[in-house]
């Protein structure tokens, strides 16, 4: 029987019959199937997935609470990330590592206590994955600016259907609220 | 006649070919030799570009588009893997100058900047520095902010340089007039209004994710 090299390649035993022509075009065929699959994960590597969304509606945050941020405009996906039928997260479905990231404007307040705003990068999988916050109002200013925050992680996905949300959270003793932000993901690299 | 297999076009012999089994193997073992080679010599690599400024630079009072500060100078090319690009600064009727890299294929970028900048010597206390990064759509069409990054604290003297940084996903389909990016800070006062601000080192990395926009 024709044994095969740990790659696939094939190669008769002396016991097989002769067949050189035969034996030859499945040795060849074995190779060429093999390093052009390694010419497609070459090709695949640098076409990644990759997605962004958008929203610019204010969406309001209550104090001291946990809000998920909602998305309206899907910018760019390649694979199927994100869908506005659940439009507070993405769905990753290929395994792997990913860059994720989240900025946005929190509104100003005409109030004069300093508070602190900031968003979380949440897994489904595993929690909290990044965070920021800003310190918003000094020195008895009011924070009446808008404030803006960014939050990037490298995060690996190891959970097919794995969801990426944003987590957004102050401490002002009344409702702020999130205006313009983005929230992007595009994956860099194969798991282990 | 030999035939060829169906991708990399390896020879191998017929069984109506004259037997020759030294010279068709090495005909086989050369092919894959030389295509394995090939291979080798050309693994593609991921078109990354970092560009870089590090005079320190003075921003200006923006009174063309409120709260978006000055776009920076960049004029060191940290690395470059294949990127094709070219450097643009346009201002227009209304618009403030702006300093912008032209990313000119298209793709989905992973687009990162950062910007450093330290205690000022003088000047009133700022109370929001920020950067963002926008990417723009031709010489005449105001940018638009595609990421953003704040401190609310003015660098005291107890501080040392303070680095801000943004970075997100964006697509460029690399016809006239897309893949103009920029980085760009602004400082505010606490009554409101952009402020000047000297900043040092500030940067701009580019990577290409995937070929198709």
């Amino acid at each position: 029987m024709p044994q095969n090299t740990p790659r696939g390649y094939s190669y008769p035993l002396y016991t097989d019959a002769h067949d050189f022509p035969a034996q030859m075009q499945d040795f060849a065929t074995d190779v060429d199937t093999d390093v052009q699959n390694q010419v497609n994960t070459l090709a695949d590597a640098l076409a990644q997935p990759a997605a962004r969304v958008t929203a610019s509606a204010a969406q309001v945050v209550a104090a001291n609470t946990d809000v998920t941020l909602t998305w309206a405009l899907e910018v760019t996906d390649n694979a199927n990330l994100f869908t506005l039928v659940a439009p507070t997260i993405f769905t990753v479905n290929e395994l792997g590592l990913y860059l994720i990231s989240v900025s946005g404007e929190w509104s100003g307040n005409a109030d004069s206590t300093t508070s602190a705003c900031g968003f979380r990068i949440q897994s489904s999988a595993g929690g909290v994955r990044a965070r920021h916050e800003i310190r918003r109002g000094i020195n008895s200013v009011p924070d009446t600016m808008a404030t803006e925050v960014h939050v990037n992680t490298l995060h690996e996905i190891t959970v097919v259907g794995e969801t990426i949300s944003v987590i957004a959270r102050h401490n002002l003793p009344v409702a702020s609220q999130v205006t313009e932000r983005e929230f992007t993901i595009t994956k860099i690299s194969v798991d282990n | 006649m030999p035939a060829f297999t169906p991708n990399r076009n390896y020879p191998y012999p017929v069984p109506a070919d004259p037997v020759d089994v030294p010279g068709d193997l090495q005909r086989l073992a050369e092919a894959i030799d030389l295509d394995v080679a090939g291979l080798t010599s050309s693994i593609p690599l991921r078109p990354a570009l970092r560009l870089r400024g590090t005079d320190a630079f003075l921003t200006s009072t923006d009174t063309a588009v409120v709260g978006d500060g000055t776009s920076l100078p960049l004029d060191i090319e940290d690395f470059n893997t294949g990127l094709n690009y070219t450097m643009q600064t346009h201002s227009f009727v209304g618009g403030p100058t702006t300093r912008s890299v032209r990313i000119l294929d298209p793709g989905i970028y992973f687009v990162h900047g950062t910007v450093a900048y330290p205690r000022p010597t003088s000047g009133t206390n700022r109370v929001k520095l920020g950067i963002y990064l926008k990417a723009g759509q031709g010489l005449t069409i105001p940018a638009i902010r595609i990421a953003r990054g704040e401190n609310s604290l003015q660098p005291t003297a107890s501080d040392g340089i303070r680095t801000l940084s943004a970075s997100t996903v964006f697509s460029s389909a690399g016809t006239v007039g897309t893949g103009y990016y920029s980085v760009w800070f602004h400082s505010h006062l606490a009554a409101g209004g952009v402020d000047t601000y000297t900043v040092t080192e500030r940067t701009l990395t580019i990577i290409r994710m995937n070929p198709t926009p």
